[in-house]
């Protein structure tokens, strides 16, 4: 349930924070001490004891890996397969019912894709690189509104061949995944779908897309899951893997793109988009600004982490730092929740003072959890990469 | 137990040192302008405060002098008369720096226009009087060869079109005029840093082009199942240029890493994908002996430098070694720096400093 509370309300900024923290904390082990702004992150490392915790690199890492796939990588990419059905079906209700009420399904439906997609979206390895699939799911940022285009321009010419999932599939990837399906549910002239004459064209091309979303997704879960499949080559390492030498690739690419979800959100959702001030700011560089799904949409990225880390137990052989990293990233998470509690527009959220300082805020706990993931436990488990192995150029 | 970044700072700052090592920063400040050393090496790294500089080695391993950068540098041009040197930002990064070989110091530092970045690399003119450097002009997301006049502080006097999407590494042919510039076909903005924005409509190539007047001379893609091999580092051997590349799809795809080319012919894909097995996709630098006969791929994700035969594109040997990045021609073969602070040269380490990080490339003074 939200709750309509005005930005500036009784509550100043030093309150919330203060607040989310303490009420974070309550439920914790971290010291108490670690509440001072900018020295939470600070705080929480240097109190960490390298040397008390042990040497893991001899632990075998396959039995970790296998918990991964099984109970975070996969189970994630079916949650996405269910829920493009979902929406799927959804669409289609709407489509042979045009009404406000099929609509706002529709619209709900939407809602639990951005979580399933943001749940995933963290996996680019192997089955989603292959054939541009991340792409065709997610094509962002898409800086000179490139895939806006040609999404328009297939509804402004009711392009018949992109009505069936095969010919859809062929077009450019801007046009087949979750963001071409934003615009037609929330974009400009959507509010048409409800009034629209049964089976429109509008209506038919985004049943479409939620229909090649699917086929993508269930895609890649073969290819995760085939008997030759990406898992397979995760747990069979060797020196004659085209992949993985050593299960220790494994776990430092693991990390890698845990390392990578964290930076985009912080850096390229986050900061780039939120800019010095709020006059500054460009809340339209933000993904799912037009469905108000941004904030959620960040929720659900960073959560992953937290996933992969516990439930998919990556994080086992180093628990003091995952309950950090767990830390950090909760935190952030409180801060967004707040936000998204304030039901406001994403787009005035970001030119108000307050939400902008919160949003702001956040990038600390941030860049304390990506330390934490990209130096710490590499460091721990001696899995660190060579400075000429990292973002290479 | 290595230790973290953080305490290894908070114990540096605790003991009043710099973390440099065998060498602490002192000496190196006092070597600037009384060594007698003469340079051989440049090369950027980052250092154990997590800074970045450029350095200056002798033959013998010295290090002669080093000046910070402003944030990560990339590669080296050096000047025909061995006098300068220009050290290239990373991209997405705006900055070059002139070093100065003889006085062993930093000269002027210079950017490039407003929309521009460098990509962190260029070359000299035969006679040393303009600079070339390979920018993006991001909002109109073209290549660019930036065109800097040595004799009046480096000031931009023109650019050339590099006749494709992000122009990595370009180099000067052996005629003096002719530009062959390294298309990696991938968009960037500095508003994504480090972001690949058109992975799925990628198209990597070689652009010639004449010096003299920008104009194209000759291009060659690369047939359809590379176009996601971002074509990058390039180095001439004898009437060919070798390029390294890295690819962008599927990590299993068996794949050349490197290819070969002359002017007017395909782009010849070097031995099979199995080759470059365990090599993670990913070449770092590439070089040519000092007669051209062999040419040097380091591959440091893969902890791995391939040395091929320039004639006959046979692999010579491949050699393992831990994050090696950066490769340069010496007398005998190949001068080798990596990522744990060590030059190799001739099988023996030069030098010797695990606190800093030898960067992607290393440029001989020769």
């Amino acid at each position: 349930m939200t709750m309509n509370i005005p930005l500036k309300s009784a509550r100043p900024l030093k309150q919330r924070v203060k607040n989310v923290v303490c009420g974070t904390l309550r439920g914790s082990t971290i010291p108490r001490i670690a509440i001072t702004g900018i020295a939470i992150t600070g705080i929480i490392i240097s109190g960490l004891s390298v040397n008390a915790w042990g040497q893991s690199s001899e632990t075998a890492y396959k039995p970790i890996i296998e918990q991964v796939i099984k109970k975070a990588i996969l189970p994630s990419y079916e949650k996405l397969v269910e829920e493009a059905a979902h929406q799927e079906s959804n669409i289609e209700k709407l489509c042979l019912s045009p009404s406000e009420t099929n609509l706002n399904s529709a619209k709900d439906s939407f809602r639990s894709l951005v979580s399933a997609w943001s749940r995933v979206e963290m996996y680019r390895i192997g089955p989603a690189i292959k054939d541009n699939r991340q792409e065709k799911l997610f094509f962002w940022p898409d800086r000179k509104s490139i895939g806006l285009r040609q999404v328009r321009k297939l509804i402004d010419t009711e392009e018949q061949t992109a009505l069936t999932t095969e010919t859809l599939k062929k077009k450019s990837v801007a046009v087949q995944g979750i963001l071409a399906l934003e615009y037609v549910l929330f974009g400009k002239n959507s509010e048409t779908l409800s009034v629209a004459t049964p089976k429109s064209y509008r209506c038919e091309y985004g049943a479409t897309i939620a229909q090649a979303i699917g086929v993508t997704a269930q895609t890649i879960v073969d290819d995760w899951s085939s008997p030759s499949g990406y898992a397979a080559q995760m747990l069979d390492t060797s020196s004659t893997n085209p992949i993985y030498r050593s299960d220790a690739e494994v776990m430092q690419d693991l990390l890698r793109i845990s390392s990578e979800m964290i930076q985009s959100t912080r850096d390229l959702k986050i900061k780039n988009t939120i800019k010095d001030s709020p006059e500054k700011s460009k809340p339209k560089r933000a993904p799912f600004w037009r469905s108000n799904l941004t904030l959620h949409a960040y929720r659900n990225n960073l959560d992953a982490v937290v996933s992969l880390f516990t439930i998919g137990g990556l994080g086992q052989l180093t628990p003091r730092y995952t309950k950090s990293l767990a830390f950090e990233l909760e935190q952030t998470n409180k801060f967004l929740a707040e936000l998204e509690k304030e039901n406001t527009s994403w787009e005035k959220q970001v030119k108000q003072k307050e939400a902008h300082e919160l949003l702001t805020f956040t990038l600390i706990p941030l860049e304390g959890a990506q330390y934490i993931v990209s130096d710490l436990i590499p460091q721990e488990l001696g899995l660190s990469l060579g400075f000429n192995s990292l973002d290479g150029d | 137990m290595p230790l973290s970044r953080r305490e290894f700072l908070s114990r540096i700052a605790a003991s009043g040192v710099l973390a440099t090592g065998q060498l602490p920063l002192a000496s190196f400040v006092q070597a600037k302008t009384t060594s007698p050393h003469k340079p051989a090496y440049v090369s950027t790294l980052r250092r154990a405060d997590g800074r970045y500089a450029a350095a200056v080695i002798d033959h013998s391993g010295n290090l002669i002098f080093q000046e910070l950068l402003d944030d990560r540098g990339h590669a080296t041009a050096i000047a025909p008369n061995k006098k300068f040197a220009v050290v290239f930002a990373r991209r997405p990064g705006r900055f070059a720096l002139v070093l100065d070989l003889i006085k062993n110091q930093r000269h002027l530092a210079f950017s490039p226009p407003a929309d521009h970045h460098f990509y962190g690399h260029g070359f000299f003119s035969p006679d040393g009087k303009l600079l070339y450097a390979t920018e993006n002009d991001y909002e109109n997301e073209r290549g660019i060869i930036g065109i800097y006049d040595t004799e009046n502080n480096f000031m931009r006097i023109g650019q050339h079109d590099s006749f494709g999407i992000g122009p990595h590494e370009a180099i000067l042919l052996a005629d003096g005029i002719t530009i062959a510039i390294s298309n990696g076909g991938i968009i960037t903005h500095p508003d994504y840093p480090r972001q690949k924005l058109n992975l799925a409509s990628m198209e990597p190539q070689i652009s010639y082009v004449d010096r003299r007047d920008g104009k194209l001379i000759s291009q060659s893609k690369l047939p359809s199942e590379y176009s996601q091999l971002s074509l990058r580092h390039m180095s001439a051997a004898k009437d060919q240029i070798w390029i390294g590349g890295q690819y962008e799809g599927d990590p299993s795809n068996s794949i050349s890493l490197v290819a070969s080319h002359r002017i007017g012919d395909e782009i010849i894909p070097v031995s099979k994908g199995q080759t470059y097995l365990g090599m993670k996709q990913y070449i770092g630098s590439v070089s040519t002996n000092i007669d051209g006969s062999l040419v040097a791929t380091t591959a440091p994700k893969g902890n791995k430098i391939a040395i091929w035969n320039s004639d006959t594109h046979e692999l010579v040997k491949i050699i393992k070694h831990q994050d090696a990045g950066g490769v340069a021609p010496n007398d005998k073969d190949f001068t080798i720096s990596d990522g744990r602070g060590n030059l190799w040269q001739n099988d023996k380490a030069i030098y010797h400093n695990p606190e800093i990080a030898w960067d992607n490339h290393l440029s001989s003074v020769k």
